[in-house]
């Protein structure tokens, strides 16, 4: 089975720089055009099933990039940010600075009354279980950079410092499971190359 | 600056289980359409620099990727050294070596062989990478190895990332001071 994780295309507060976790951002007009050339990439492809996160940037981005209805599952949230939430960058770095550090070092947001790295893990762990028994060969995900960058935590079995391999709004990273156990197959792909 | 970094086209090594490390293996008639294939989806961009490693199926994979290009050739981006195993088919190596040989293998240990470590990779990689960032590129072509890339990656970003396709390209941007991965493993379709 493969899996081809999509995140959102741009939202309101990818633009404005303002911390989203649970947040409902709405898709910018560049965002949309990110969503659509998702879907030109992955034109062609037979998907037997297709997930989405249940927040509304991510089913937003589903339903403009490949035309069909998800089926939503929080499972695939965005990390929660907690008291973060909505914040312009700059200001909380005033407001958080020690939590924010740590949470960039790959330590999660439970000190600010948002979800731990583990409480992450533990649901897309859970996705992956679920969408492991199922017989598809090729599903996709529409998701954010949290559930990506988790996932590839996963699959490498590290916690890998935030920031580092990030990926972009409506870029596409591929895992495998065919030989038993997930493989990353393509990280991060948006397109011709700049 | 970001760097391209295409591993090269299949090799004879790469064919036949065959360890090639230093050994000085070919490309395959497979290997020279995977390095056309790197080359169409780079072709476009325009580089203030290409680098190869100076060992011929990354020399051959330059070439056919970017015809007219003269791409300069670099000891210090050279596949791990393999010492004696260079060559060699894997199986017969299993045979001859055993278990030890298997645990050299995971672990990229082969100095018992007249070879490298790891370590000694990764050491190449950064000094690869250090004089690189001084340097005022903004694009530039790397044609290199497997396990080099894997150790390059290791030491820009801290990831550690299983071996590409032949032929794949991964972009490493260095911004702000830091290394980041910005696409692995793209071979210019998805399925």
């Amino acid at each position: 089975m493969k899996l081809y994780l999509v995140r959102h295309g741009e939202s309101e507060n990818n633009l404005n720089r303002r911390w989203t976790g649970w947040h409902q951002a709405a898709l910018t007009e560049k965002g949309r055009e990110d969503a659509r050339r998702a879907g030109s990439l992955l034109k062609g492809i037979p998907f037997d099933k297709v997930y989405s996160s249940d927040l509304d940037r991510a089913v937003e981005t589903c339903r403009l990039a490949i035309g069909v209805e998800p089926e939503q599952t929080p499972l695939l949230r965005e990390i929660n940010v907690g008291k973060l939430q909505n914040l312009w960058v700059p200001e909380s770095e005033k407001l958080y600075a020690e939590e924010i550090k740590n949470a960039r070092a790959g330590g999660g947001y439970a000190a600010l009354e948002g979800e731990s790295m583990e409480d992450l893990y533990d649901r897309l762990q859970k996705f992956l279980d679920l969408v492991e028994k199922e017989p598809y060969e090729r599903v996709a995900v529409f998701c954010h950079n949290g559930a990506v960058t988790g996932m590839l935590d996963l699959v490498l079995g590290v916690t890998l410092p935030r920031g580092k391999a990030t990926s972009d709004n409506g870029a596409i990273t591929v895992f495998d499971n065919s030989t038993g156990h997930w493989k990353l197959k393509l990280f991060n792909y948006t397109g011709d190359l700049k | 600056m970001k760097i391209y970094l295409v591993r090269h086209g299949e090799s004879v090594a790469n064919l036949e289980g065959c360890h090639a490390g230093w050994w000085d293996a070919e490309l395959t008639e497979k290997g020279e359409a995977d390095a056309r294939r790197a080359g169409s989806l780079i072709r476009h961009l325009k580089f203030d620099k290409v680098y190869s490693s100076d060992l011929t199926r990354a020399m051959q994979t330059q070439k056919l990727a970017l015809p007219g290009i003269e791409g300069e050739p670099a000891e210090l981006l050279r596949e791990i050294n393999l010492g004696a195993l260079g060559g060699r088919l894997m199986k017969d190596c299993e045979a001859e070596y055993g278990a030890p040989y298997l645990e050299d293998r995971e672990t990229f240990e082969f100095t018992a062989y007249g070879g490298e470590n790891w370590e000694q990779l990764r050491g190449r990689m950064a000094a690869f990478l250090r004089q690189l960032e001084q340097c005022n590129y903004e694009k530039v072509g790397i044609f290199f190895h497997g396990n080099a890339m894997q150790a390059m990656i290791q030491e820009a970003t801290g990831i550690q990332l299983p071996c590409c396709a032949n032929g794949a390209v991964t972009v490493l941007e260095w911004r702000k001071q830091r290394w980041r991965l910005r696409l692995w493993n793209y071979t210019g379709k998805i399925d």
